[in-house]
């Protein structure tokens, strides 16, 4: 049997006819033997009808306009910041994590790639332009040579022994060089187009100022070839080059 | 209703050319046309949208707000929010309950602001004027009804209005999606995302509510 608790908590469901089936008529027969509660009923169904019948507005067509207009300008808006907001970018790339994670990790892969390639230096790289040769080597101590060689006699061009270094050719050690100075010798000297030749430095970082001497000499019986240009004319050039081995004489 | 002209409109792109609109997620045929054609910004499918849907959320935030002035602000507002919120709308839900949805956060952030600047819930029996500039007392009179009856309908609308303004905003929306605008417990539910026995309770609490407040006067 429903007391008026009971009737009162189901009273919504009940108007609703949410109610099961036994629930509904036990619902119907406590209002049928209930004044209090069947006034509840009576009133409830009241405001429900009374809330039905609130009058309904239609469509206004001033603001319907005036909605799709904004709506309009919106679109425009939002067409014209699309290529000046990257938060797309990030949006699109939020859909896809894996894909993203896979791109990001080739980026950095090829940046350390073009990284360590751009940090890498050659002991000795040969650059030929195309008037004239270069050998660059990285070298920490470089001295004079000889000081003297400033004001050194010019040696005739007699006989083309060096000449221009090649690529990949650094030098062509004399005859007359024979020794075991180990890391070798750079020489850096300096032809004039007419073939003269003379040093400017010697880098070497165990060479004795006796070897020096005798390196100098040495240079001083060689003659170079002067470098040409494409057209053939000959200009002045510095060379470089690479002794291995040195014999000294007595 | 929409007419197939209409759908035709909505699922043709500014270079003439057609797309297939199939169907999203729990949206129909025409419904999923017409979102694409909101994501793509298309007139055609913002006229459409609004002449679908303008009343119902009109209406739904003139009874929750009871004024007619912001509920046409909010009513922009909240087509505006569905042109923003288009291209996230995975079709979870029916368009209609989708848009009840932001109907309904707007009207409630609507209420927190007023709330924060401690407007005072005044409940004006000129804010029952309708869009149309009529008064409700002016429709009423425009009906068949004779002068008395017209009189007591008037009284019985002025005093619901006024009652139905005095309920706490929850509870207000649970009894207008209800019993004003005749949503089922489960769509009710989805708008809101809330449990269906919650939308029970607050349907039953907003009536009681009522009732109580209006025993004396119907």
């Amino acid at each position: 049997m429903m007391n008026c608790e009971q009737f009162t908590q189901n009273l919504s469901p009940y108007v609703d006819a949410d109610l099961p089936g036994e629930h509904t008529d036990a619902m119907a027969f406590h209002a049928s033997h209930c004044a209090a509660c069947h006034a509840q009923l009576v009133d409830l169904q009241t405001v429900r009808a009374a809330l039905r019948d609130l009058p309904e507005t239609p469509a206004d067509p001033a603001l319907s306009r005036a909605i799709v207009s904004a709506m309009r300008d919106a679109a425009l808006r939002r067409e014209r910041e699309h290529w000046t907001d990257f938060r797309w970018l990030l949006r699109r790339l939020a859909v896809r994590p894996m894909a993203t994670g896979y791109g990001v990790g080739l980026a950095i892969t090829a940046m350390l790639f073009v990284g360590v390639l751009v940090s890498f230096k050659p002991v000795m790289r040969l650059t030929q332009g195309p008037e004239y040769n270069v050998i660059y080597m990285p070298v920490e101590d470089m001295r004079p040579f000889v000081p003297r060689a400033q004001n050194a006699r010019p040696i005739a061009y007699t006989r083309p022994t060096i000449g221009t270094v090649a690529p990949g050719s650094a030098a062509q050690p004399s005859a007359l060089f024979l020794t075991d100075e180990e890391g070798g010798v750079v020489i850096i000297a300096e032809v004039s187009p007419t073939g003269q030749a003379r040093c400017i430095r010697l880098v070497s970082p165990n060479t004795d100022p006796r070897t020096a001497a005798a390196i100098d000499a040495a240079l001083q019986r060689t003659a170079f070839r002067p470098a040409r240009t494409k057209q053939g004319n000959p200009i002045a050039t510095q060379i470089v080059f690479l002794v291995d081995q040195v014999l000294i004489k007595g | 209703m929409m007419r197939v002209e209409d759908i035709a409109a909505l699922t043709t792109t500014a270079e003439g050319t057609e797309f297939a609109a199939a169907p999203c997620g729990r949206l129909s045929v025409v419904d999923t046309a017409l979102l694409e054609g909101i994501r793509e910004g298309r007139n055609a499918a913002f006229e459409q949208l609004v002449a679908r849907y303008q009343p119902m959320v009109y209406n739904l935030l003139f009874r929750l707000l009871n004024h007619p002035e912001d509920a046409r602000d909010l009513t922009q507002e909240t087509f505006l929010n569905v042109f923003r919120f288009a291209k996230s709308f995975r079709g979870d839900c029916e368009m209609k309950t989708w848009i009840y949805r932001i109907a309904v956060n707007q009207a409630s952030n609507h209420q927190r602001w007023w709330k924060r600047r401690w407007r005072r819930e005044t409940v004006s029996l000129d804010a029952v004027e309708t869009e149309d500039g009529q008064s409700l007392a002016e429709r009423i009179a425009s009906s068949d009804l004779d002068p008395e009856q017209q009189t007591l309908l008037l009284e019985r609308q002025r005093h619901l209005t006024a009652a139905l303004a005095t309920l706490k905003f929850d509870f207000r929306v649970a009894v207008v999606m209800r019993d004003v605008r005749g949503l089922t417990y489960e769509e009710i539910a989805e708008a809101l995302e809330l449990s269906v026995g919650t939308v029970k309770s607050r349907i039953a609490r907003g009536r009681e509510a009522l009732r109580q407040a209006l025993k004396d006067r119907f």
